[in-house]
């Protein structure tokens, strides 16, 4: 049949991922430490009817020949890591990276995953852990009865203890970064995981060599802004439409073509 | 027999090799750097005055496809490594056969930290541009700034005729037998923090389906009418 009606139906699915991206990225406005997604397109193979630049006579070339192209496919979903916008929460175990850089959490399993979502939690022994209950990467706990917790720029925690003036360090946080960030594998749960198209993770001291800064009592909101998905989401259903608009026209044309010797 | 029922018949082929050109710059209205396909018929040749024309024209012969390099709209992202051509030029990237030309300027980096675009490192003038930690500037002229050290400069080139170029697929051109030169000065320049989409118009590509879908319908109906022609020579002629 017309090769129309299947170039317009890859042009269709390719919208449909474009309107899955954003939904999942609206759906995620609120989500600490988000990172919106972007769906990359990609035009598919050229079939050559007629080649460019073969000879059309003896001394003369065809010019620009006929390349039909055969649609689209998505080239990747790609997360764009722009900052998010910084929420004061005056809660001290709140923590958002300005700049660079991950949190390194343990999971359950002893893998390493990686997040920007810094809203940590004590758990019954006083160490640090995630809203999921994963420990962070050093481990630091926080002893009994401590009044205050200071988190540095530079990822030093230091408690207060009762009767005690001067307060006392009990760890240092250490953020990790990647060569290619928008390569790592997205686990949910805020979590994402090294892959070999990230590249190897580099740890290093939030504040200094490139590595963002700590800022105790905030927390880094989605970087999704509302405004820019709902234009793309209207473009996006549109060029559904005039794609399914293409579906018709191929088919209203095999409708002709049917028609014909009756 | 009548020979102007397959130059008909021709005619419906082009509106459907028209239909699909239009699919696909439709099918890519969202792929960054696309460059939209253009249907392009010449005239038959007018017969001269006096003389028979024995050729039958042939529509589809007549028929071609060629690409429109106009300027795509710019989108503005905000995103460091998105960059915008506006002007005629190109980025050239290291294909998996040799160079080629991509106007598709939403750059990633690979493991390795290399500036790439769909997956192909990006030439820079003195090779590939690797991107290490902290923030990237790529100023108008494609200089690669990372962490306030130049670390590249973008290699954007111009072509002699861009109606050479061979379209292959992930927006990329291959050169065929051209080499690139270096843009005249000013014609090109670069904005960071923005993509070029597709420059296919929804407007001329709705008009052009409901051209091509009337032309087709056209053809088909002459098609009709002359075998109806035949018809009637066959079975009518030589009646008394």
């Amino acid at each position: 049949m017309i090769r129309a009606l299947y170039t317009a139906a890859t042009g269709m699915e390719a919208q449909q991922l474009n309107i899955d991206v954003i939904a999942n990225n609206l759906a995620n406005v609120s989500t600490t430490g988000f990172k919106k997604s972007r769906a990359d397109f990609q035009d598919l193979l050229y079939q050559t009817v007629k080649e460019p630049g073969s000879p059309a006579t003896s001394t003369t070339q065809v010019s620009t020949g006929i390349q039909v192209g055969l649609g689209v496919k998505p080239a990747a979903v790609e997360r764009i890591y722009l900052q998010g916008d910084f929420n004061q929460t005056t809660n001290p175990l709140d923590v958002a990276i300005s700049g660079d850089g991950f949190f390194q959490v343990t999971l359950p399993d002893g893998n390493t995953a990686y997040t920007r979502a810094g809203s940590f939690k004590l758990d019954s022994t006083g160490s640090l852990v995630t809203s999921e209950g994963d420990a962070l990467t050093p481990q630091i706990t926080i002893p009994q009865g401590a009044e205050s917790i200071t988190i540095g720029n530079d990822g030093t925690v230091s408690v207060t203890l009762p009767g005690q003036a001067i307060a006392s360090q009990v760890g240092k946080l250490q953020t990790a970064r990647f060569a290619n960030p928008a390569g790592l594998r997205a686990d949910g749960a805020n979590l994402f995981r090294e892959t070999e198209t990230s590249g190897p993770p580099q740890l290093g001291t939030p504040g200094q060599d490139g590595f963002g800064q700590l800022s105790q009592g905030f927390l880094e909101s989605s970087n999704v802004s509302v405004v820019e998905e709902l234009v793309a989401m209207i473009t996006g259903q549109r060029a559904y439409e005039i794609n399914s608009r293409a579906v018709s026209a191929a088919d209203d044309m095999l409708r002709t073509a049917t028609g014909l010797g009756r | 027999m009548n020979a102007g029922i397959y130059s008909a018949a021709s005619g419906g082929v082009s509106a459907m090799l028209r239909l699909e050109a239009i699919a696909d710059n439709l099918a890519n209205a969202s792929t960054v750097g696309f460059k939209a396909e253009r249907f392009v018929q010449r005239a038959a040749a007018p017969s001269r005055a006096g003389t028979t024309q024995t050729a039958v024209p042939t529509p589809i012969n007549r028929a071609h496809l060629e690409t429109d390099f106009s300027q795509g709209s710019i989108t503005r992202t905000g995103n460091s490594l998105d960059v915008a051509i506006t002007g005629p030029g190109f980025f050239v990237v290291d294909g998996k056969q040799g160079e080629r030309l991509t106007r598709r300027g939403n750059f990633s980096l690979d493991a390795e930290g290399h500036l790439t675009s769909g997956g192909l490192r990006v030439q820079g003038d003195g090779g590939q541009i690797v991107i290490g930690p902290g923030s990237v500037e790529i100023a108008d002229d494609g200089t690669v700034r990372n962490d306030g050290n130049i670390v590249g400069k973008l290699r954007v080139v111009a072509v002699p005729d861009q109606s050479g170029l061979k379209r292959e697929g992930g927006t990329l051109f291959a050169l065929g037998n051209q080499t690139p030169a270096e843009p005249l000065p000013g014609a090109v320049s670069l904005t960071q923090g923005a993509i070029e989409g597709a420059n296919v118009s929804p407007v001329e590509s709705l008009v052009g389906l409901i051209d091509t879908m009337r032309g087709y319908e056209a053809y088909m109906h002459a098609a009709q009418q002359l075998d109806e022609i035949e018809t009637r020579t066959i079975t009518d002629v030589g009646r008394v």
